[in-house]
């Protein structure tokens, strides 16, 4: 049996709440580094997840007015994970790092907010009988593994596993 | 794994988890415009400090192959006032609601910081032998139990005033 409006609602305000704090983190932390390539990548991320934000509210004006629901186009980022060993910092900010810095702890957090999305997103992209939310909730759970692998792999360089 | 290399990795783990809090506090606290959660901020920041230095003096101790005797920091807990409505923000923080998106934000990561420390404590706990470091890590996790319940208290009184009043921000 397809959700009632007001159950998919409550689950479009849960992910809304969950972008924001991404948001407000991801901001604070770019106001907060030193480091001028952290501070893009980290401007880049809250931008993401406003993005999502957006995406989300989509689907919720589209339920509340029985609207049919489209979805844009990823914006594409320039970071990439796979092409750089160090995907959001300089390589220089390696040669100042202190064991118990702000930047690690951001780092570590970023993935504890990255990793409680992409698992609230793949749970509901699995249980949901509504297609739109399905895909929707499917896409995000990809772009969230996206911004993980590279915090990720941030973190192991700069703690010299890479 | 040898059991003391497997403790020294809890031990260090357990370091990274409390920096990791005081990072975020010491961030909010900047951030933050309420008096109130200024000082509340601080002081979540200066508990996950005072949790290090336990956690540093722990290492030393096995280190230097001394017994970590867990009566002597049993008493350091500070505890976090949470018999008001209102235990991380001022009374007059809710007639902001509308413009207090960082702070709504720092206690649902909060929360979710707190939650993971517990868990954490409570698994070193399980694993650990010896019965003063059993004690310590339960009481650890006792302790960041008292923040979580604080956060979680001033999320509960706030959340739907500021759903309704932020209409899903930032749209």
């Amino acid at each position: 049996m397809l959700e009632k409006p007001a159950q998919i609602i409550s689950v479009l305000k849960e992910a809304t709440q969950a972008e924001n704090d991404g948001y407000h983190f991801y901001k604070s932390a770019a106001a907060r580094t030193r480091d001028p390539k952290g501070k893009a990548a980290f401007r880049s991320l809250a931008q993401d997840e406003l993005d999502h934000a957006s995406a989300l509210k989509g689907l919720q004006h589209a339920v509340r007015s029985k609207s049919k629901f489209k979805l844009g186009r990823k914006r594409q980022t320039k970071r990439s994970s796979h092409s750089t060993k160090s995907p959001l910092f300089s390589t220089q900010f390696k040669k100042r790092l202190k064991e118990h810095n702000f930047e690690l702890s951001a780092l570590r957090i970023g993935q504890m907010l990255e990793r409680n999305s992409l698992e609230f997103y793949s749970k509901h992209a699995r249980r949901s009988r509504n297609p739109e939310m399905k895909s929707l909730f499917g896409y995000l759970a990809e772009w969230e593994k996206d911004h993980l692998r590279a915090l990720v792999q941030q973190e192991r360089y700069l703690r010299g596993k890479l | 794994m040898e059991k003391q290399e497997r403790l020294f990795q809890i031990v260090k783990d357990a370091i990274r988890v409390e920096n990791d809090g005081y990072q975020f506090y010491r961030m909010a606290e900047d951030k933050t415009t309420d008096p109130k959660g200024k000082e509340v901020f601080a002081s979540l920041a200066r508990d996950e400090t005072n949790h290090m230095q336990i956690l540093k003096s722990l290492y030393q101790k096995v280190k230097e192959d001394k017994q970590f005797k867990f009566d002597e920091i049993k008493d350091m807990k500070h505890i976090l006032e949470t018999t008001s409505e209102s235990p991380i923000f001022s009374e007059a923080f809710k007639g902001r609601l509308d413009q207090s998106h960082f702070e709504m934000s720092a206690l649902s990561i909060g929360i979710l910081l707190e939650k993971n420390s517990i868990d954490f404590y409570k698994r070193s706990a399980q694993e650990a032998e010896e019965s003063d470091i059993k004690q310590l890590f339960a009481y650890l996790a006792d302790w960041e139990g008292e923040h979580l319940r604080a956060l979680v208290k001033q999320q509960k009184l706030l959340q739907e005033d500021y759903w309704t009043e932020a209409r899903f921000y930032p749209f």
